[in-house]
């Protein structure tokens, strides 16, 4: 409960900071959602797509000799959606509508995601 | 890469029915009958290429090579077969056929369909050819039978798991967020009116 509530308040802090978001969660690399703060939307769909696109970015970085990957994005015409590793064990995934303060998102979603990693490690 | 041919066979012997799967029984059986069955070894052989070569789909996968190499695969399996034993080493063999089959593109319906193609030969050749006993071909039929099924079994399985494994290795994505998918895409279909 207290690792739930730990979450939940870390992405509470991001969408206060950042009010532009329509949603944030943090699910397991295997798709499962374990916290999340959404305006609309499936959680079990998002976290599994978020999941998706960790294990897809990953492969990528190792494929092209990036490193460990950190994070990608995926823009349509309506709004972008923003997928940061969380550690070994999860990714937080963020939701903004289209002209949306990219850097604010990058700059406090980072950390959460740092946060993230520390709340499930421990 | 592949998918562990060992944990495949397990799995398939784990949710087969006993009452379904080839036993050692069976194998006792089949192999007190090899010098009769090995007698059909050509017919079983032509029959079955005849087909292949048949159709275009099929055809298509045995083209490169002689005619000759293409039937080894089909006779070291029926040698092998009369030879026992059924072992480990056996069933995972035809779990690496799956992984094969998905490497050169024979599909399941293939492998299924030419099953069935070598199930009624046997049944009429048992008779007609090897003029067995009623009773110890209706025997080696039900034993036929059930090691199609086993042998099916393990190859289809082994076919999807190592497609599986295949695309989780290449995209990243584990095993258990590839079923989490099927999973989440499958609780929103409206399955009520497929009858």
């Amino acid at each position: 409960m207290a690792v739930a509530d730990d979450l939940n308040t870390l992405l509470g802090r991001l969408r206060t900071s950042v009010p532009e978001l329509s949603a944030a969660l943090v699910a397991t690399t295997d798709g499962l959602p374990i916290a999340h703060s959404m305006n609309a939307g499936d959680a079990n769909r998002l976290a599994a797509m978020a999941a998706t696109a960790l294990g897809l970015g990953r492969r990528i970085c190792e494929t092209y000799g990036g490193g460990e990957f950190r994070e990608t994005s995926v823009s349509g015409d309506q709004g972008q959606m923003y997928i940061y590793s969380a550690g070994s064990k999860a990714v937080l995934g963020v939701v903004a509508r289209l002209g949306a303060n990219v850097g604010l998102i990058h700059l406090e979603a980072r950390d959460v995601a740092s946060e993230v990693s520390q709340v499930l490690e421990h | 890469m592949a998918a562990n041919l060992t944990g495949v066979t397990n799995a398939v012997f784990a949710h087969l029915p006993p009452a379904a799967r080839f036993s050692s029984e069976d194998g006792a059986f089949l192999i007190g009958h090899a010098s009769e069955l090995a007698a059909l070894e050509d017919q079983l052989v032509q029959g079955f290429y005849d087909i292949l070569f048949a159709h275009s789909e099929t055809a298509r996968i045995l083209s490169g090579g002689e005619r000759t190499e293409r039937e080894m695969a089909l006779r070291q399996w029926w040698r092998r077969t009369l030879e026992g034993p059924f072992d480990a080493h056996y069933w995972e063999w035809q779990a690496a056929v799956g992984l094969i089959h998905v490497r050169v593109g024979v599909t399941n319906p293939m492998m299924i369909g030419m099953w069935g193609w070598l199930l009624n030969a046997l049944q009429g050749a048992l008779v007609e050819k090897l003029n067995l006993p009623p009773q110890e071909a209706d025997r080696l039929m039900e034993i036929f039978h059930r090691l199609a099924a086993t042998v099916q079994a393990v190859i289809a399985e082994s076919y999807l798991q190592n497609y599986l494994a295949v695309l989780a290795n290449s995209t990243g994505m584990s095993p258990d967020l590839i079923h989490r998918l099927v999973a989440v895409e499958l609780a929103g279909l409206d399955l009520s009116a497929r009858g």
